[in-house]
């Protein structure tokens, strides 16, 4: 029952996130430049509009008139900003009806139901690994506690804390793509020259895209793990002088087991909790990441799209955006309550 | 932990306090030391540096290299005015008449009848070249024609019946004329002459074609080539193909003299019916200087990028740049985090509280890279759009933290014993509650400065920053994009990566200093 109601309770929370966040973007991208250029956003027809501004760029041109008038009416242009293209706007987001997109002319969750597989490969990898490579190194430092390895570590992970994901990128493409390639002769990793192809499924085509996408996951190891590891090892050291952990070790209970049955338990709910709140980061750090490389996710087009003011993207992308990270966040809620019985009976943070 | 907190607090004063635990700590030392390097070096740099970031270029050769790093072989940029001309040959033909005033740095010379000649001017001065063979020169000029009428020595307006005339300048290499090189390019080798190379000509006109709607009586024409120009290379006497570099091969070599020289030809023949020429007036043309540079592949501290502007300068600006905008940011986003933290702090358990703190909740899951590209193209790519959208995105973080710790110090027993006393909210916070936040503000500017700057290079390197402002972040963006991996152009790429990196890494040792101050509770265990 517990359970249950705090499951629905964040639900309810996290769903009115995303509400607000929906409708901040609308207000951001369409009321605001209206209201500050002196427009009125509760008339129809407002010049202001930037949606109506881009499209009546190509009105020079005479062949788009009549395509223009099409998308306008199809987009709900000649209504209202608020509230009649706003409502539209949140039903079309609850019915995930994004339209066609102004530039390719395909439906814009065709175009990105495509794309979104490579999206997923980035951040899911950017959540997992090095959360996983962070608690190994996290344990590994518990060990050797105040030695060598230990300093070395903390080092190593702090370093990794300050470095961002895209300057590592960076400097891998220049010393370990783009030198070795010249100097010696050897290929390690591809510069991002040819992106991989999306359709082709033949055994060469995969190995060329994972060899593609080994720098970028790379970099994303190298740059996130140290936060866990050196969060980890606070957490692990802490918790390692506590009374009961004392008690284990007199009772003779090997490390390793000490480590698996009394620790573990015992973080884990910390942990969920800190990755809550590292899911915006590791979203935005592999968008960047995206485009940056040409990576042919939902990032990368809609920043083609940004380009080239496709609006119906843009907002399909701002609200894919939002709903990949309120459902990330949904779900480590509902794991932390699943693992910690404090949290719902303590009814929230 | 509240006796321990208290008893913490009492033990320092808040000023001397951080700057103690900033200098006591070698880390904090060395964070500190890193931050008064960038500042003095943003702060003070551009007063001393002779050059824009963005607007100088041309300063040497596209992505020359650092000079310190160069051999003394390796051309440097090389700026020479040639003037003092000398009349090398006048040759006539029929009933022309010259006269020529030779002032050194200005040739004024004065042609008229009928018939033709031909004139060659070089220059005397000449440019010693003693580096290897540069890749490109830019050479300019500036000449007038003036139609004059001979007899009564004054200034006329254009009529059609003058003579036609010819100017063609041209570069000549004292030590390399005469003698040839073989050029291989797509595998056919070629025997070319070297030590000439006519790198302007004006072909033929009459005057009043040269502006025939404007009667203007005198026409000052600009010659300003950069070389090699490959279409040039084919309108030579000897036409060189097209990819020949034709300033290495064939102009430069080490230890040799380049001069300059200009070629006029004139020509009236009053029998050609498509002429018309009369001869009764004549043509004066002025020649002045030439002004050559050749563009070094050595430059500066940090060589030049694809356009020939110095990266150093651009770093240096960079440097002021981060630090400006990194404190800004830092600092706004903890006064908006201090306000809304200690509202909902103090009013915990109210329903002010739980709106502000929904509504930071909100605001910390927003996707702030969306928003941020949204806000760049409906409001225009500017630093402020980008400041403006970073702060009201990132402030939610420290008001968790400030309205937690409001929570904390709230329930302390002086607080309830000031309430007691009878003082108002108001005094309460500015007395009692806010100076013992300021240590953890300070270490949340302190953290927050790389995060800024790190949002910022993020924008630029995706195009979205602001095209006006010389930053890390926009160096690190035209590097990326203009080829200085593929090209291995690293003292274009390596610099602002270094300057983001330390940057970062000093505030990072600042902040560790300051964590133990900031957060008593988080004392280092060992």
């Amino acid at each position: 029952m517990g359970l249950a109601s705090y499951v629905v309770g964040r639900g309810i929370a996290l769903f009115s996130v995303f509400l607000i966040s929906v409708t901040l973007f609308f207000i951001v991208m369409r009321v605001l430049p209206v209201a500050l250029a002196g427009g009125d956003p509760f008339k129809p027809m407002q010049l202001q509009d930037p949606v109506w501004s881009a499209l009546r760029r190509s009105m020079e041109d005479p062949r788009f008139t009549g395509w223009i008038n099409y998308t306008a009416e199809r987009l709900g242009l000649n209504l209202p900003l608020i509230p009649n293209q706003l409502l539209i706007y949140l039903r079309n987001i609850f019915v995930l009806e994004f339209g066609y997109s102004i530039y390719t002319q395909q439906p814009v969750l065709k175009e990105i139901m495509i794309r979104l597989p490579y999206t997923l490969a980035l951040y899911i990898y950017g959540v997992i690994v090095p959360l996983i490579l962070g608690y190994l190194t996290g344990v590994l430092a518990l060990k050797y506690r105040g030695g060598r390895i230990d300093t070395f570590i903390t080092l190593s992970s702090l370093t990794s804390h300050i470095l961002p994901s895209y300057i590592l990128l960076l400097l891998i493409y220049y010393f370990l793509a783009y030198l070795p390639k010249v100097t010696l002769g050897i290929t390690i990793f591809p510069l991002p020259t040819r992106t991989p192809s999306l359709s082709d499924f033949s055994l060469e085509n995969i190995r060329y895209v994972l060899w593609y996408v080994s720098p970028i996951y790379l970099s994303m190891t190298l740059a996130w793990f140290g936060g866990w590891a050196y969060y980890f090892r606070q957490l692990l050291v802490s918790e390692a002088e506590k009374d009961y952990v004392v008690t284990a070790r007199a009772k003779g209970i090997p490390e390793s087991k000490i480590l698996r049955r009394e620790i573990t338990p015992n973080v884990r709910p910390p942990i969920i909790m800190s990755l809550a709140y590292h899911i915006p980061g590791i979203f935005g750090g592999s968008i960047i990441l995206e485009m940056l490389t040409s990576w042919p996710g939902i990032a990368y087009f809609s920043y083609q799209a940004f380009l080239n003011f496709d609006y119906t993207v843009i907002v399909a992308f701002y609200v894919i955006s939002s709903l990949l990270l309120v459902v990330s966040l949904f779900i480590a809620d509902v794991l932390i309550a699943i693992l910690d019985p404090r949290v719902r009976v303590g009814g929230g943070r | 932990m509240s006796v321990k907190l208290r008893s913490f607090v009492s033990r320092f004063r808040t000023s001397s306090m951080i700057l103690n635990a900033l200098v006591r700590d070698k880390r904090g030392l060395t964070g500190l030391l890193i931050l008064i390097f960038y500042a003095l070096l943003g702060g003070v740099g551009p007063y001393f540096l002779p050059y824009d970031p963005i607007l100088s270029q041309n300063l040497a050769d596209a992505n020359a290299m650092p000079e310190w790093l160069a051999s003394p072989d390796i051309p440097r940029t090389m700026n020479i005015s040639l003037d003092n001309w000398t009349v090398t040959q006048v040759s006539k033909e029929g009933d022309v008449n010259i006269n020529i005033t030779n002032q050194g740095r200005i040739v004024i010379i004065k042609i008229w009848g009928k018939g033709a000649a031909n004139i060659s001017l070089l220059t005397n001065d000449y440019l010693y070249y003693t580096y290897q063979p540069a890749r490109s020169m830019r050479v300019s000029s500036v000449y007038s024609v003036v139609p004059i009428d001979p007899v009564n020595n004054t200034i006329l307006n254009v009529d059609k019946t003058d003579g036609w005339y010819s100017i063609s300048y041209y570069l000549y290499n004292q030590d390399l004329y005469g003698k040839n090189t073989t050029v291989v390019t797509g595998g056919v080798n070629y025997t070319l002459p070297m030590g000439l190379y006519i790198f302007y000509s004006d072909p033929g006109f009459r005057m009043g074609y040269i502006n025939p709607f404007i009667n203007e009586a005198a026409v000052n024409r600009s010659v300003d080539k950069r070389l090699p120009d490959y279409i040039l290379n084919i309108k030579q006497p000897t036409p060189i193909p097209e990819a020949v570099n034709s300033v290495r091969e064939l102009l430069l070599a080490k230890d040799t003299r380049l001069k300059a020289g200009v070629n006029i030809s004139y020509y009236c023949d009053p029998m050609s019916f498509l002429m018309k020429c009369e001869g009764k007036s004549g043509v004066m043309i002025i020649i002045r200087r030439v002004h050559i540079t050749i563009y070094g592949l050595a430059f500066g501290l940090l060589g030049t990028n694809d356009l020939g502007s110095d990266v150093f300068t651009q770093f240096v600006y960079g440097a002021r740049t981060a630090i400006i905008f990194g404190f800004s940011v830092a600092i706004a986003i903890v006064i908006m985090g201090l306000f809304v933290g200690v509202f909902a702090g103090y009013n915990v358990g109210k329903l002010s509280d739980y709106i502000t703190t929904f509504i930071t909740d909100v605001i910390y899951f927003l996707p702030t890279l969306p928003l941020i590209l949204a806000a760049g193209i409906v409001f225009g790519r500017s630093i402020v759009v980008i400041y403006l959208v970073i702060v009201l995105l990132s402030w939610p973080g420290t008001a968790r933290v400030i309205r937690s710790w409001t929570m904390a110090l709230k329930s302390e027993l002086y607080v309830e014993a000031a309430q007691a006393l009878g003082a108002g909210t108001g005094r309460i916070l500015i007395k009692h509650i806010i100076p013992q936040l300021v240590p953890y503000m300070v270490y949340a500017v302190v953290v927050g400065v790389p995060g800024a700057v790190f949002t910022e290079v993020a924008v630029q390197l995706l195009g979205f920053g602001d095209p006006t402002w010389p930053s890390w972040g926009r160096i690190l963006n035209e590097a990326y994009y203009r080829g200085a991996i593929s090209g291995g152009v690293w003292w274009w790429i390596l610099p602002p990566i270094f300057g983001i990196v330390t940057l970062a890494l000093g505030f990072a040792l600042m902040g560790l200093a300051l964590d133990e101050i900031a957060n008593p509770r988080l004392r280092r265990r060992m």
